[in-house]
Order: structure tokens, then sequence, then C-alpha cells
């Protein structure tokens, strides 16, 4: 055991060890990339480096889980919690999924340009800093870092015109999104004096907010709406998802998703404890909003990744439903919910990528009638990722639901418990034709699934995710301890704050 | 010896402020204008604004004028002498330097050193660099001995570090992205 100390220079780099590593491993990638960029070779041998990367982190992360002194002290740039670690590590489990996912797809569609995985890890640097950051100007250069790769991501297949829209909707939302989250940052710098996240919490205090810190706190909110597609700040995710490459909108709709949740439940519960009752009326609405909007509208789409979108709009709702209660309880079925969601929809996204064909970007319900007969393994993983985003029983998605339940019905509030269950079941309606499809209705082209496995590698990240959904559906106890403790955690510097008032 | 040097200074800065209008090539006149920035910054470090000066050599005369001769050669203005010589843009440049030179002209007059140092003492919460920063007695000592720029580098490298550091990966993210997309073929 060496404990560091994070107030001094040499302690901040070791306390952003995960981050310093996976930086410099980028640069190193990028640097190969440089040399050799020419074949299908090169861009595999940038996506094990990619993969290598992100396993050196998780080191680097588990490193820095055991030596981080107990009591960090306040007014860091980062923070040192259970929490921080447990998003970092489920970022890197869903990243490493989606760069397995994006070895097969990318020589599929003919994408051989290397700097792909470079831009991925990049935009993981990013992501790890929006969910350690316990500064707002972290949060934001984080935020920014991530947004910057993956625009480039989503507009990765310049092939396609659906793609270039697909990038350039996404940059130009994000552009408008970051402005609010910057005047938000703005505005709470001006009402509080500081940007540390943990000194706002106590300078704000259990006080009345003025206007300045309501302003700012209503335009943080909606800052983060945008990012993880919370309606009524959703309209982009539909045409992103469908025109980015399959594996980027998997990145997406987990990773990126994780870390806005991480980062949002970070600044309102720690900076804007003291005014839960301020809050709490935006999160309802915006959550109420995304699952009956999202549900309802994911009924009506042909395509299948188009389905995903929305079913991903309908999941932020729920998220937000955990994150609406306020308690340490919520905070932990908000990060037990986010793996659920991560691996199911990281399985699902690959799975699409495979059955989707060249040249036609939609997948549609009639291109995977009869799946089960001519592909029966790749049927039943989707299938089970079905039921797990539906939240059947003997899933991670009921045990995710049934938590984020019992956190609402704890806070004596069941409108929205109400309103979770009935829009679930609502989802039934788009997620159960999926299975009928592939089970029960005749196949119309049998030759269309004839080379279109799995790739090799984004098999091992369908069957890790798959196993994770039953093993954890019935057995969830590990995982839901790590999400307790992290919620702790939290609690536990919110608590600091408390004592220091 | 000092004002000698802003003599020079100034001088430069004005001749090669009238070659910049009056050059027929804009290649040479975007030239004459880093001319005219480095002046400028050379005058800022006269007035111990030494941080002003070096932003200006790095941002105006470095980044800014490399972003107009990239303007320049890819709209090709060159041999477009006589479409900058129409009446209308002359008239347009006439009158907005005659209402420059309006305003300008009366304040400098007015101006004197004592007008400045009575407006500096009253507001010397804002422009006291010392109040802005750090309040003690010691930072106070530290500006004297580092002038502005340490007070500047203190923070940002000590507290913002993290930041500072961050806002590089930041670049490198861009940077990478805008030449993936900018390439011939994927």
């Amino acid at each position: 055991m060496i404990a560091f100390d994070p107030t001094t220079p040499a302690g901040t780099a070791l306390a952003l060890l995960p981050e310093v590593v996976l930086s410099a491993a980028s640069l190193v990638v990028l640097l190969v990339v440089a040399w050799k960029h020419q074949g299908p070779a090169d861009s595999r041998r940038a996506g094990w480096l990619a993969l290598a990367s992100l396993g050196l982190t998780a080191l680097a992360l588990v490193w820095v889980a055991a030596n981080a002194p107990e009591e960090p002290g306040l007014g860091l740039m980062v923070a040192l919690d259970g929490f921080r670690y447990f998003a970092s590590a489920l970022i890197l489990l869903v990243s490493a999924g989606s760069v397995l996912a994006s070895l097969g797809y990318l020589e599929r569609e003919r994408l051989v340009a290397p700097e792909y995985y470079v831009l991925v890890l990049l935009a993981v640097v990013g992501l790890l800093f929006m969910v350690n950051a316990q500064d707002l100007i972290v949060l934001f250069l984080g935020l920014e870092t991530m947004s910057v790769a993956v625009y480039v991501l989503a507009g990765y297949n310049r092939g396609s015109t659906y793609s270039a829209e697909a990038g350039l909707k996404y940059f130009l939302i994000g552009a408008f999104a970051s402005g609010f989250l910057l005047y938000g940052i703005a505005l709470v710098y001006g009402a509080s004096g500081t940007t540390n996240i943990v000194q706002i919490g106590a300078q704000f205090g259990e006080a009345e907010l003025s206007l300045m810190a309501k302003l700012g706190l209503g335009m943080l909110v909606i800052g983060f709406g945008f990012k993880v597609a919370a309606v009524p700040f959703h309209m982009w995710a539909p045409d992103v998802y469908d025109g980015a490459p399959t594996p980027v909108a998997g990145f997406m709709a987990t990773a990126v998703k994780t870390a806005g949740f991480i980062a949002l439940a970070r600044v309102l519960y720690t900076s804007f404890q003291g005014s839960v009752l301020v809050w709490q009326p935006i999160i309802f609405a915006l959550a109420a909003a995304s699952m009956v909007l999202g549900n309802l509208v994911a009924l009506a789409q042909k395509s299948l990744k188009r389905m995903l979108a929305y079913s991903s709009v309908a999941h932020a709702g729920y998220l937000l439903c955990a994150l609406w209660p306020g308690t340490p309880l919520g905070m932990s079925s908000l990060t037990f919910y986010l793996v659920g969601y991560g691996v199911t929809s990281i399985a699902a996204f690959a799975l699409l990528g495979a059955v989707g064909r060249d040249g036609e970007r939609d997948v549609t319900l009639g291109d995977i009638a009869g799946l089960a007969e001519t592909r029966p393994w790749m049927a039943f993983a989707l299938s089970v990722c079905m039921l797990s985003l539906l939240g059947f029983p003997g899933t991670i998605g009921f045990i995710g639901k049934w938590y984020i339940l019992s956190a609402l019905v704890a806070s004596k509030f069941p409108l929205l418990a109400v309103l979770l269950v009935l829009t679930s079941l609502v989802s039934a309606g788009y997620y159960m034709p999926v299975l009928m499809a592939m089970y029960m209705r005749p196949s119309r082209a049998p030759m269309v699934f004839f080379d279109r496995g799995l790739a090799g590698s984004a098999r091992v990240a369908v069957a890790v995710g798959i196993i994770a959904v039953l093993a954890l559906g019935v057995w969830p106890g590990p995982v839901l301890q790590l999400a307790n403790h992290a919620a702790e955690s939290l609690a536990q510097t919110a608590g600091q704050i408390v004592a220091r008032r | 010896m000092v004002e000698a040097v802003f003599w020079f200074f100034a001088a430069v800065a004005i001749v090669s402020a009238l070659l910049v209008v009056t050059m027929r090539n804009p290649i040479a006149s975007a030239f004459w204008l880093v001319c005219t920035m480095l002046c400028l910054a050379g005058i800022f470090f006269l007035l111990q604004a030494q941080f002003i000066g070096a932003i200006q050599i790095l941002v105006y005369a470095g980044a800014v004028m490399v972003l107009f001769l990239f303007v320049i050669m890819l709209l090709n203005l060159g041999r477009d002498d006589a479409a900058l010589k129409r009446t209308p843009t002359w008239f347009a440049a006439v009158l907005l330097a005659g209402v420059l030179a309006s305003q300008l002209v009366p304040a400098l007059i007015r101006y004197s050193s004592e007008r400045l140092a009575f407006e500096y003492t009253r507001s010397a919460v804002l422009a006291d660099p010392r109040m802005v920063f750090d309040s003690t007695l010691s930072a106070a000592q530290a500006t004297l001995e580092r002038g502005v720029p340490g007070d500047i580098a203190k923070p940002l490298f000590e507290h913002y570090l993290v930041p500072f550091e961050l806002t590089s990966i930041l670049l490198l993210a861009a940077i990478v992205g805008a030449v993936v997309l900018a390439k011939r073929r994927i």
C-alpha cells in the first residue's frame, strides 16, 4: 500500500493515473497509426492496441481505488470516491465492448481508417474526466473532449450521406448543448464564487437559491438533458443513432449516457443537495416526458436502429426516475441500472451491426424474420437483449427496474413508479415483435444472413454481455453491493459538506 | 533609452500600418500587418504589460495571421486588384476611419496622465491584478518580483493544472478529428 496525497502535484498525477495512462496510450496508438495505416491488418492492430490500452487503464483504476486515501480533503479538481471508480470501470467495460464490435464492422463496411480507435480512446479519456470531475471546469472540458471525438465518429462513414447528417446534427446540437452547459456553469460560478462542485454545495447550503443560481441549475440540467437525450432535448438521437456507424451508436447509447448521468448526479447530489425541492420538479418533468414519449414513439418505428434510439430515450427517462428521490438508495439504483442498460445495449448494438447489410442502413423487422432458423445463437442473444431492455424477470433489466421502483416507493412518491410500470408495459409493444419476427415468421430471403454472422471479436463482446445480463439477472448481489458502496461514497462527500458548514 | 525604443516601435508600427492598406498584393499586406502587430507587442512590453505583449505575439501575430493567410490563399485574391479599388469600398473605409478618429483624437487630447492616475485609483478593485488573484501580502511581493505573467502563471500551473492539461487533450482530439474528416479517402 502506497497511499498518496492528492493535494500535492505528484499526488494529483497519481489520483489521475487511469486518465494519464489512457492519454499516453492513445498517443502511442496515434503514433503507430501514423506509420501503419494502409490495410485492414493495420486497422485491426490499432483496434487490439486500443483494447490493450483500455485494459491497462482498468489496472490503473484498480490501483487508484486500492491506494487512494480515505479522506482526500476538499477542494480538489478530481474526486476520489467509489462513485468515480464504479462509473469509470463501467465506461471502460462498455468502451471495450464497442471496440470489439467495431473490429469486424469497420472491415465489413470498408471503413479501414485506424484513426477510428484513436478517437475512441480520446473520447474515453473525456468520459473518464467527466465522471471524475470535482470541478465544473474539468467536467466541461471532459465533456468537450468526448464530444469532439464523438462528432467525428458519428460522421465517420463519409461515403454515406446519412452518416454525414448524423455527424453534423450531433455537432450542431452538441455545440448548442455545450453553450447551455457553459452558461449554466458561469451563472453557478457567479452565484457561488467557486467552480468546485463540493465547495458550491458548501456555499449554497440549505438556504433558498438565488435567482442566478436557479437559472444556472436549470441551464446545467438542459445541457445534460441534451447529452443524455432526455425529452424534450432528444430530437437528435434517432437521426444520429440511425446514421452513425452502429458500434458508435452503441458507444453513444452506453458510455456517453453513463458519463452524462454520473456527472449530472454528482452535480445535483453534491452542489445542489440542499435544494432538492428546486430540482426535483424539473427531473420529474423530464423523466415523465422521456418515458411516455420515448416509449410511445418507439412503437411507431420501423427501423430497428431508430427503435433502439427511442428506447434509449425511454431508458433515459427510467434513469431520471432513479435520480429523482435524491437518496443514496436512488443513487445506487441509478448506478446499477446503468450497468444493466450498458451491458444489454452494447450487445444489442453489436448484434444489429452484424445483421445490417451494407448499402442499406435500415434493418427492419422484415430483415430479421426467421433469424432463429439461420442463426439460432444470434436470435437467442437478441431475444435476451430485448427481454432485458423490457425488464423481463430473470434478466438484469428486471432487477434494475425493480430497484428503481423500490427507491421511488421508499421516498413516498408513487406517481413516477406508476408511470414507470405503465410505460414499461407499453414498451413490450415494440420489443416483443422483434422476438416474434425472429422465431415465428418465416425467413423471407434466406441468403441475407449467409455471410452476415458476427465477427469473432464481436462474438466475444456479445457473449460477455449476454452472460452478464443473465447472470446478474439471477444473482445481482456483488454488483448491487458495489453500486451501494458507490452511492454511499457520494453521500459521504455530501456529508462532509454538512459537517463543514 | 526607453523613449527612443518607443519612438522606434511607434514609427515602424505607423509606417507598416500604412503599407498594409496601400500594398497591392494581399499577401504582402498581411505580412506588413504581422510587422504592425509585433511593434504593438513591443509597445505593450514597454508599458510593463508583458502578458498582453506575449499574447499579442502568440495570438495576433501568430494564430490570427495564419488564419488570414489561409483565407487569402484559399480565396486566391492575388489577381483581383481592380475589385478592391472600387469607390464604395474606399468610401466605407474613409467613413469608418473618420468615425474612429473623431472618437480617438478628442479622447487623446483630453487625457492627461493625472486623469489616468485618478481613474486608476478609483477602480483599483478591478484593475489591480493582486486584488483579482490573491490578496495576501506575499502575493503582492511575488507580483512585484515576477511581474504580471508570474501572477497568471501561478494559478494556471498550480491550481488549474488539471484543466490546463486536459485542454491540450481536447485540442489533440480536435486536430485528429479534423484531419480524419478532411482526408481524401477513408
